[in-house]
């Protein structure tokens, strides 16, 4: 799935309200502190959420254009929140592009519900068509889109529950592979990077190149069974792979559940980065707090060797992002209450290019951003 | 008459020039880019603080060259830890060699901006309200002494700058 256009709004007067914005492959956020950009995210993964899920309806009013394999969608959808805390369905509207025009799939008000213009019977309000009718052949394409919008928290418990230690039948079958292991998103980075390493071995090789990079003083990688560095454990007859690194002057292995935090997190986005499938899409929202200036700089160039072909929606502070990212891909946030206008860089690069001075610079004195919340 | 200003720090000192200038000199106004620049105008950009702002200098200085518009192309920076002299010699050091199609000028915020505004007898702690603020006077008074020989806070471990900061916020308080 490729977002193409994206406009979110909640009805109040004080409530958020972002302008339409059209994204590219990969968007950067970037505003001062309190402009909205992490509220931006938010709103995109909660739509995911509801589309994808039975998670409890979120309110708010979404308009989104988006590409499913190769075919252009539209949907619309508002949901209200009543005064006894439940938030229902209030209309959607979901059409794909076709070269005869706008072919309505869904269309619902209240309690009417068309799927493909025909009248179906009552269905739950308290739920997305996407979600309801996801073993339809029409939808069930849109349903998988949506689950494969992915936001990577940071936080220690998401850090830990990713580095956890995963057994697997040490006579597993070929077939039972690698896109419906790595596709479960569920698994953790051990067992990610043990089908990576397996399947796609040039792609792991560039993986643990830039990791060894951003921390020179890793001598060597491997993905090992957890028996060989725990050699007293009772075998079981089940394989256990373990992302380790050795490091010069240390003469034993270290398991990733006991690097540290910092290098936990650049492990799970270069594994998130590689595995996740082509058309996923992934939300990131300053990765670089409590990094290194080592471990933050491999990011850009990273993205720009694995030649992907995914779509990023990331937020970030920091003047080396900045600068490497294309200004083109830039969306500067700025706030007036609750109201989020969103300029995008290419509007700058004109502007930008005539001067000497780093794009990270010249962004920070313009007064779209540095007055980004208005008072 | 058309002025390019790189001062020190981020905002702070950008949104006062951005005010001053026009106050010192109605005729000047404010522009958002240098090369906006055309009759009386003025643009500024912010440094992003020591050391920082050599690069923002020199690439400041070629921006003036290919602009072609700028007369006066200013310098503002705090001279912090160092004595007055010592910041201007850094300055015009770093500057000797660069060829600027403009008039260069130095000016030294000694020690920071906020050791001006201190200054300013209307703003002053005259009958301070804040324990703090009492605090501060008694330490130094800077209706009666020259702000620009304000030492470090030593009961807070502040620098004088960063003692200049907390000083000018616990006067703001009482405004």
């Amino acid at each position: 799935m490729k977002i193409i256009s994206y406009e979110y709004k909640q009805s109040g007067e004080t409530e958020w309200k972002f302008s339409k914005v059209e994204l590219r492959n990969m968007n950067l956020l970037v505003g001062d502190s309190g402009t909205g950009k992490t509220v931006f995210l938010n709103t995109i993964f909660n739509l995911a959420s509801i589309a994808f899920t039975s998670e409890p309806l979120l309110y708010g009013h979404w308009r989104i254009t988006f590409e499913q394999d190769k075919s252009v969608y539209h949907w619309e959808i508002e949901a209200e929140q009543f005064s006894n805390g439940k938030t229902l369905l209030m209309m959607e509207h979901l059409s794909q592009e076709t070269e005869n025009g706008n072919i309505p799939i869904i269309e619902r008000k209240g309690d009417l519900f068309k799927f493909s213009g025909k009248e179906i019977p009552k269905l739950s309000r308290e739920n997305t068509s996407i979600f309801l009718l996801r073993e339809e052949e029409q939808i069930k394409p849109l349903h998988r889109g949506f689950g494969n919008i992915s936001r990577r928290n940071f936080s220690e418990n998401a850090l830990n529950e990713n580095i956890r230690q995963e057994s697997i039948s040490a006579n597993f079958s070929d077939e039972q592979t690698y896109l419906l292991k790595l596709r479960d998103l569920d698994a953790g980075v051990n067992l990610k990077l043990y089908f990576l390493s397996r399947e796609k071995p040039e792609i792991f090789q560039i993986l643990c190149d830039y990791y060894t990079e951003v921390f020179p003083f890793i001598e060597k990688v491997e993905i090992k069974d957890l028996k060989e560095l725990k050699p007293y454990m009772e075998a079981t007859g089940m394989f256990t792979p373990v992302f380790c690194i050795k490091e010069k002057y240390v003469d034993h292995w270290i398991p990733a559940d006991q690097l540290s935090s910092g290098m936990k997190k650049v492990l799970l986005v270069l594994t998130d980065v590689c595995i996740f499938p082509e058309e996923g899409i992934y939300l990131m929202d300053e990765y670089e707090n409590s990094l290194g200036i080592n471990a933050i700089n491999f990011f850009p160039s990273f993205l720009a060797d694995i030649e992907t072909d995914k779509q990023f929606i990331i937020t970030s502070h920091h003047p080396y992002i900045i600068n490497k990212i294309p200004v083109e891909n830039w969306f500067i946030f700025h706030r007036k209450g609750s109201e989020i206008k969103i300029r995008y860089g290419r509007e700058n690069v004109e502007r930008f290019a005539r001067s000497k001075q780093q794009r990270f610079i010249q962004l920070i004195n313009d007064p779209f951003y540095n007055e980004g919340v208005e008072q | 008459m058309n002025m390019f200003v790189v001062v020190e720090g981020e905002i702070g000192e950008r949104r006062v020039y951005e005010k001053w200038i026009p106050f010192v000199n109605p005729k000047m106004i404010w522009v958002e880019s240098i090369f906006d620049i055309s009759e009386n105008n003025f643009a500024i950009i912010a440094g992003g603080g020591y050391p920082n702002y050599f690069e923002v200098i020199e690439n400041a200085i070629d921006d003036v060259n290919s602009a072609d518009t700028v007369d006066r192309f200013v310098i503002a920076v705090d001279s912090e830890e160092m004595t007055f002299d010592e910041k201007y010699l850094e300055i015009s050091s770093f500057l000797a060699n660069k060829e600027c199609s403009a008039s260069m000028f130095i000016v030294i915020q000694h020690f920071c901006m906020e050791t001006w505004a201190l200054g300013n007898k209307h703003v002053g702690p005259r009958n301070p309200c804040t324990e703090i603020l009492k605090k501060y006077k008694n330490f130094f008074n800077v209706l009666a002494d020259d702000p620009e020989l304000l030492p470090g806070y030593p009961p807070a471990d502040l620098n004088r700058a960063q003692f200049a900061e907390k000083y000018l916020r616990a006067t703001g308080t009482e405004i």
